[in-house]
């Protein structure tokens, strides 16, 4: 083993200037960035290889595929949130159209087990059979050859549901008097989990005791493209082929075969191009299983397409979180402990497989996030509402966490006098101390949280900004500064997973790499792509070991049929477990390409070097059209003991210390709040972050913008609004509110690059964490701005509605009092 | 109108038969198969089926087939020949501009507009022209920043924008402080006259009014469902079995109708003229529900010649017509719902028949809600 | 969402569009552009069983300018008269209203007639051309025609003035003096959105005619003359209070909130129409 030099490169963008390097210790020799001449491997702004089609037009999308005999599907849906259902009455004449829980009744309801004590399983039939526990809940699928005639199909059907009192409130549905979801559990609970503290102790001697309640928004992801299913049995093949918009193909195949009761080589599933995700492809949905039964049951491809209006009532399936939290510090804003109980609104049954306990599970677990205190206490509850089913959206759970704990943070700093920014950097988890477990036994393996504060301040200018705040101020302009940080655990491994008792385990990855007989590349991985460029980086980390440009990789994904089995894209691990898989396929590859070509180059494999496509003996040189025809076509050219595994390799990979790796970021934006109108405008919004090694810093920007930005939708716009009833209010983008561009910022970014230790290349995901930040540091902001009118903001988003309210509520409370 | 359009697509001529409900995207889409042009939202809002119709961008969810009948289209399989969309696509893609690529078509429909329209847009005004089109992946961060550049291209080559809007013209240099004329006498609006309010999941509307009867006729008239039900607007009572009666109501509210069939109880104190009626109805096609009680009570008015009556109307909505949030429309519509059934009790009482909710003479009505208010004052 | 089965129907003039609209009793609407009525087809709220597309009816995309008037075609689209293709009433204020309108593509179709019989309170031609003192020319099936006065024209949400057979085939705008003012505010969450408030202010000084009208009241726009004369006396808005009072008084059932709202967004319109005075 041995030691290389790694580096830490501080990049701001656009300039891209090298601000400093230091040295410390790593490992994995082998792993050592080699000064090759290629153009396309890792670190390099390569341009998207998918790019192209989806600029002409040319890309497949499940709605853009048209099979022989095609009829489209459109279900009914569940008109109240709460009902007993007495009938469903299909249309006179056409009833071989349409299909209720009755004709499913060989089909199994999706049941989400966990191995966690005290959890409550929930049976979700994908028709409803008995109740239906949220509007949009599905209740009959109806058939037709176009979109069109099956929605008049579905309007013909008549459902007689005697309403039971909706339970819209979570807070109120753990109380002993509430209606219930699923009786037999005699509470709406489906988890309660506890970090047991001495914060008793704490209470008695700490100097500061900030005790505070907050709440973030239920939202709904809004993939451009909705979910969309597709699926035919096809007789040859003896498959049932499903073409649908996920994130996770061999999991779906997975789910479909068994609660169809299938073996898992009569499914074949295929993503096609998927037009976001977040989150909201990575479960198994229940249409993608009534699709299935009818199609087969029908003889003819059926295929379903989410409707905006069916995405805003029956996807509104995250992020609702309710906090009470108590934190102890000392006088100077040290953390000593925290105290919190954690409401998560999960809705009405537990998604497969990632169950409905996943998000309070890591909200408990993440809430002390990049800290160093030594004292947590911790309740949560997943408590059942009659909502559509929670599902893990992008940075699931931290969003919420990071949230109560930035603002926490800046509460204490308000508390004891100091500059919010010095106190965060004072708690938060110092470099010297890495790695380190934290009070939640969580490892983090490398970084400096504190200088990622101290950089966002330098890039905002903190200093300058509070002179620029108090002139303001004296002009009648309200701006204010937040800063808000997180760890990010990416690439969870099989110890994480199982942890947290769910139904499979996700943790390893396998990939596929080989030279194809013109010498080309081919790269298969089960992962697959709604948006982040795998196809590009993946193809990234093959150039890197084998030279060749990613103009002549190919990157096969999505297709149960013809890739290694992957647990799929979620969680940031994409380019650390498939990349890690590719990396590994194709180191093993570049071995053997070597060997084929030390016998044509008549010189040893040590000696072989593969560069800019081709293999290299000193100045002379075999391409890899070359080497690729003497194993496929003139085999007569290899010595008799020539290596028969040929030039096609799979491997599996999972990093060494699995339990993850942590990326880290501050984010700092500048508001001017106008105590008019509670507007909030965002003058600047500075990210540094520190995902490890960047395989393509062209998409990673890509990343971190679009994840703030849905970061700001959470701090600012989107809202599922509910009434009494739980009816929802929000099923149209003129009722939920999307940010566009002229509501976000110009994102500036910097970065650390901090290898991990623990992974190949040292690569840290990060798909997700700029999603994470935005609300603490908005809002944060917000308060900062407002604080000359005594409001202080605790609740998601930070609506005009909410912070003029605020406004004017400290207004009238200040006159009452005069 | 005949089922067959004509359009010119991408440069070529095609004809589509397509029922006149088709949206332009479906026409595309399904039976041009050009899938290029994406469906997102048909509610008008993300623009991702944005294409241009006769070189101007529209949205092809709200744009139906038989309204486009000889437009000329392209979309993005199409700009062939057009050197500013091909600098769009390679800036779109050096400036990752795009990640899923779902809203990109529709991007780059206006995107392509903008360079049209705009000599050198500035960051903000490209942001703002942009607004129209949704994208859930990139921040817009390169979307903007390959617009920009598109344009500084052209710019640099000293090119113009295609077709420019004229400026818009400066404000008067001076102005004059004034003593205004009096306003112009025009009929002021009916104000609303209820209370609103949302009480346990229930949208509550009160109203008071005076009709000018004694209070026997009024109650008289109120007691019986079959006397006041067709006071109330859109409604039709089909039977009535004791306390127990069967009927519908249809309601009107711009382009929405909805009929709710149902059923429900009333009943009456003739000492105190107090009385409720409840229902419940399902709008069978639209999966709507409406529950609703209303209370009334009759009063002596001012005089013995009049009466004071106070309406309670209590309700909520399940189904797709609760699930939009504007409050304000909803409540406003019933409060409008009982002005008229205030001025049908009135015509009904003088001796009339109230105005069939269809061919409802709104300034009759308003004049008959006018008249009874200004006379109980 | 698709649509619940139309006809379409392209009527050959104003009168017959009226007749059809008055025998449809109710089952049969009027498309001008689509762009409001569009979405909820789609979601099937909107279930007409036929639409006479009126936009190709003779006269209704034109515009004219006479000596007191200018009049627009009730089928010319937001984006033609954002671009100053329409003759201006008063210099610049028609086209800053129809920029602000939705987004461009929505422009492009949505029409100015449109957009004022589908009379949804928080759109901007009701609240702008209230403003402007315009009147609303209507046919009916027998070609007879009448001006409505703004003020007259819408009576709630989604109610307007029009009788069964008639189509609106014109607006009719007084030409304001060059030194006449205007300012026109419009607070909503995003750009393009439906407005949370809407203030729209115009003083011409040569006519000493000025109106404030308030806009997205959730009914109709509201106009309040005495406001409008305290800024053309004084040229500044009237207090915060004083608004915020008035509006209390109006008789509209408003929010805390709401009723903030309209008075900033008026003595915006104010300080915008007179940012020199």
């Amino acid at each position: 083993m041995g030691v290389i030099v790694q580096y830490t490169s501080f990049v701001v963008h656009p300039f891209r200037t090298l601000r400093f390097l230091h040295e410390c210790a790593g490992r994995a020799g082998r792993l050592r960035r080699r000064k090759v001449n290629v153009s396309t491997g890792i670190g390099e702004r390569v341009q998207r290889k998918e790019d192209r089609r989806l600029l002409n037009g040319q890309a497949r999308f499940v709605g853009d595929i048209r099979l022989p005999r095609q009829w489209e599907a459109a279900f009914v849906r569940s008109p109240v949130a709460h009902g007993r259902i007495r009938a469903v009455r299909k249309p006179a004449g056409a009833e071989a159209r349409v299909f209720t829980a009755a004709d499913l009744a060989d089909v199994r309801p999706i049941r989400a087990q966990s191995s966690l004590p005290s959890y409550n399983a929930s049976d979700q039939y994908p028709l409803a059979k008995d109740k239906v526990r949220f509007v949009g809940e599905c209740v009959a699928i109806c058939i037709a050859p176009t979109r069109a005639e099956a929605e008049d199909l579905a309007e013909r059907v008549e459902l007689e549901i005697d309403a039971l009192p909706a339970v819209v409130d979570a807070l109120k549905a753990r109380q002993p008097d509430s209606a219930l979801l699923h009786e037999e559990w005699g509470s709406n609970l489906f988890l309660t989990t506890f970090f047991d503290g001495d914060i008793d102790s704490l209470r008695k001697t700490a100097p500061v005791v900030i005790e505070r309640e907050y709440s973030t928004a239920r939202q709904c992801m809004n993939p451009m493209e909705g979910k969309g299913t597709l699926a035919h049995w096809d007789e040859k093949a003896g498959q049932l082929v499903v073409y649908t918009s996920t994130q996770v193909p061999h999991l779906i195949r997975t789910g479909i075969s068994e609660f169809l009761g299938l073996d898992q080589g009569q499914v074949r599933v295929i993503a096609p191009d998927v037009g976001g995700g977040f989150g909201y492809k990575c479960v198994l949905q229940p249409e993608e299983l009534s699709v299935s039964w009818v199609a087969r049951r029908a003889g003819r491809p059926i295929r379903w397409t989410e409707d905006r209006r069916e995405h805003l009532v029956a996807g509104a399936n995250t992020r609702q979180h309710h906090y009470r939290l108590t934190a102890f510090a000392d006088t100077r804003g040290r953390l000593l402990g925290i105290d919190a109980e954690i409401t998560v609104d999960v809705g009405a049954y537990s998604v497969w497989p990632f169950t409905a306990c996943l998000e309070a599970a890591q909200a408990g677990g993440n809430l002390p996030g990049p800290y160093d205190f030594g004292i947590y206490r911790c309740r949560t509850y997943s408590v059942a509402t009659n909502k559509p089913a929670f599902t893990p959206y992008r940075g699931v759970a931290r969003p919420g966490v990071c949230f109560a704990m930035e603002l926490t943070i800046d509460a204490i700093a308000r508390a004891v006098g100091r500059e919010p920014s010095e106190v965060r950097k004072e708690n938060l988890v110092p470099a010297a101390k890495m790695p380190y477990t934290n009070v939640t036994k969580k490892f983090y393996d490398s970084g400096d949280y504190p200088e990622s504060v101290a950089q966002a301040e330098k890039a905002i200018d903190l200093k300058g900004f509070r002179a620029r705040q108090a002139a303001a101020r004296a002009e009648g302009r309200y701006l204010g500064i937040g800063f808000s940080t997180f760890t990010e655990q990416s690439a969870h491994g099989t110890k994480v997973f199982a942890a947290w008792g769910l139904p499979l385990v996700p943790g390893y990855d396998q990939a596929m790499v080989k030279i194809t007989p013109s010498g080309s590349v081919e790269v298969r991985s089960g992962n697959h792509s709604f948006g982040q460029g795998l196809e590009t980086t993946l193809a990234q980390v093959a150039s890197e070991w084998l030279s060749v440009d990613v103009s002549r990789i190919g990157v096969v994904m999505g297709d149960t049929g013809v890739t290694p089995y992957s647990t799929g894209a979620y969680a940031s691990r994409g380019m650390v477990m498939s990349g890690g898989a590719v990396s590994k396929a194709a180191e093993v590859l570049a071995g053997r390409v070597r060997r084929h070509a030390a016998h044509l180059l008549q010189c040893r494999a040590e000696d072989v070097r593969l560069a800019e496509g081709k293999a290299w003996h000193g100045a002379a040189h075999v391409t890899f059209e070359d080497i690729a025809r003497a194993w496929y076509l003139r085999p007569d050219q290899l010595p008799d003991d020539v290596e028969t595994a040929g030039l096609e390799v799979t491997e599996g990979y999972k990093p060494d210390i699995d339990t993850g790796v942590f990326t880290y970021a501050t984010h700092a934006a500048v508001v001017e709040v106008d105590p008019d109108t509670g507007r909030v405008a965002i003058e600047d919004y500075f990210i540094f972050e520190d995902c490890g090694r960047r395989v393509n810093p062209l998409i990673l920007e890509g990343q971190a913008y679009g994840g703030a930005a849905q970061g700001i939708g959470t701090a600012l716009f989107e809202e599922v609004l509910y009434d009494a009833n739980g009816q929802p209010l929000t099923s149209t983008l003129a009722d939920y509110i999307l940010p566009g561009p002229a509501e976000l910022p110009a994102f500036r970014l910097g970065h650390a690059e901090t290898l991990s230790p623990y992974t190949r290349h040292g690569i840290k995901g990060v798909g997700e964490g700029a999603a994470i930040a935005p609300g603490g540091a908005i809002v944060n902001a917000v308060n900062d701005a407002l604080s000359p009118f005594g409001v202080e903001l605790n609740s998601l988003p930070a609506t005009p509605e909410r912070v003029l309210g605020a406004i004017l509520k400290a207004q009238a409370a200040r006159e009452a009092a005069e | 109108m005949s089922d067959t359009i004509r359009l010119t697509v991408n440069g070529e001529d095609c004809t589509a038969t397509v029922p006149p409900r088709a949206q332009l995207a479906e026409v595309l889409r399904d039976h041009l198969d050009l899938t290029g042009t994406h469906l997102a939202c048909e509610q008008g809002v993300c623009g991702a089926c944005t294409v241009m119709m006769n070189g101007k961008p529209v949205r092809s969810c709200i744009t139906y087939a038989h309204a486009c009948d000889g437009a000329v289209i392209e979309t993005i399989e199409g700009h062939r020949g057009d050197p500013v969309m091909d600098r769009l696509r390679d800036a779109f893609s050096r400036h990752h501009a795009l990640q899923c690529g779902f809203c990109t078509p529709g991007m780059l429909a206006t995107a392509r507009d903008i360079v049209a329209r705009f000599d050198d847009p500035d960051e903000a005004t490209i942001r703002h022209e942009l607004s129209g089109n949704l994208c859930r992946c990139t921040g817009y961060v390169g979307i903007v920043a390959a617009i920009r550049d598109v344009a500084g291209q052209r710019r640099t080559e000293g090119g113009r924008a295609e077709r420019p809007a004229p400026a818009i013209p400066a404000r008067s240099r001076s102005f004059t402080r004034f003593d205004p004329l009096p306003p112009e006498a025009t009929p002021a609006p009916a104000a609303a006259a209820a209370r609103v309010s949302d009480e346990g999941g229930a949208t509550v509307v009160r109203r008071d009014f005076t009709l000018n009867h004694p209070p026997e006729t009024v109650w008289a008239l109120f007691r019986d469902p079959r006397s006041v039900a067709p006071c109330i607007p859109g409604a039709t009572l089909e039977s009535v079995d004791g306390d127990r009666f069967q009927g519908s109501v249809e309601i009107r509210f711009g382009p929405i109708r909805a009929r709710f069939g149902g059923h429900g109880t009333f009943r009456n104190d003739d000492t105190t003229r107090e009385g409720a009626i409840s229902g419940q109805g399902d709008d069978k096609l639209g999966k709507s529900r409406v529950r609703g009680d209303l209370g009334y009570a009759i009063a002596p008015g001012t005089d013995a010649a009049t009466s004071q009556v106070r309406v309670e109307l209590r309700f909520g909505i399940e189904g797709m017509l609760a699930q939009f949030n504007r409050p304000e429309l909803v409540a406003g519509f019933v409060d409008y719902i009982l002005a008229q059934f205030a001025a049908n009790c009135d015509a009904v009482l003088a001796g009339g028949a109230a105005a069939p909710a269809r061919r409802l003479s709104v300034f009759a009505m308003l004049w008959a809600v006018l008249k009874a208010r200004l006379k109980g004052r | 969402m698709k649509p619940a089965a139309f006809e379409m129907v392209r009527p050959a003039d104003a009168p017959e569009a009226g007749r059809a609209l008055a025998a449809g009793d109710g089952a049969v609407k009027v498309m001008a552009g689509g762009q409001s009525l569009g979405p909820m087809l789609n979601l099937r709220l909107a279930r007409p069983e036929r639409l006479l597309d009126i936009t190709a009816l003779p006269g209704l995309s034109d515009c004219r300018e006479t000596a007191s008037h200018v009049e627009i075609g009730a089928a010319v689209t937001h984006a033609r008269i954002e671009d100053g293709d329409c003759p201006e009433p008063i210099a610049g204020m028609l086209r800053h209203v129809a920029g602000g309108i939705a987004y461009r593509a929505v422009r492009n179709r949505g029409t100015i007639g449109g957009s004022l019989c589908h009379a949804d309170p928080a759109a901007d031609w009701v609240t702008a051309l209230t403003a402007l003192g315009a009147g609303v020319v209507a046919t009916d099936g027998t070609g007879a025609t009448r001006e409505i006065p703004m003020p007259a024209f819408m009576l709630g949400a989604y109610r307007t003035a029009l009788r069964p057979d008639e189509i609106v085939t014109a607006i009719r705008i007084p030409r304001h003096s060059p030194a006449a003012r205007w300012g026109y505010h419009k607070i909503c969450r995003k750009v393009g959105e439906f407005a949370d408030a809407i203030g729209a202010f115009v003083a011409d000084p040569e006519t000493r005619i000025c109106r404030a009208v308030f806009g997205s009241t959730g009914g109709a726009p509201l106009l309040l003359p005495d406001l409008a004369a305290h800024a053309a006396r004084t040229g500044s808005p009237a207090g915060l209070t004083t608004v915020k009072t008035a509006l209390e008084h109006s008789g509209l059932s408003l929010s805390a909130v709401k009723i903030h709202q309209l008075a900033v967004a008026h003595r915006r319109a104010v300080e915008e129409a007179l940012a020199d005075v």
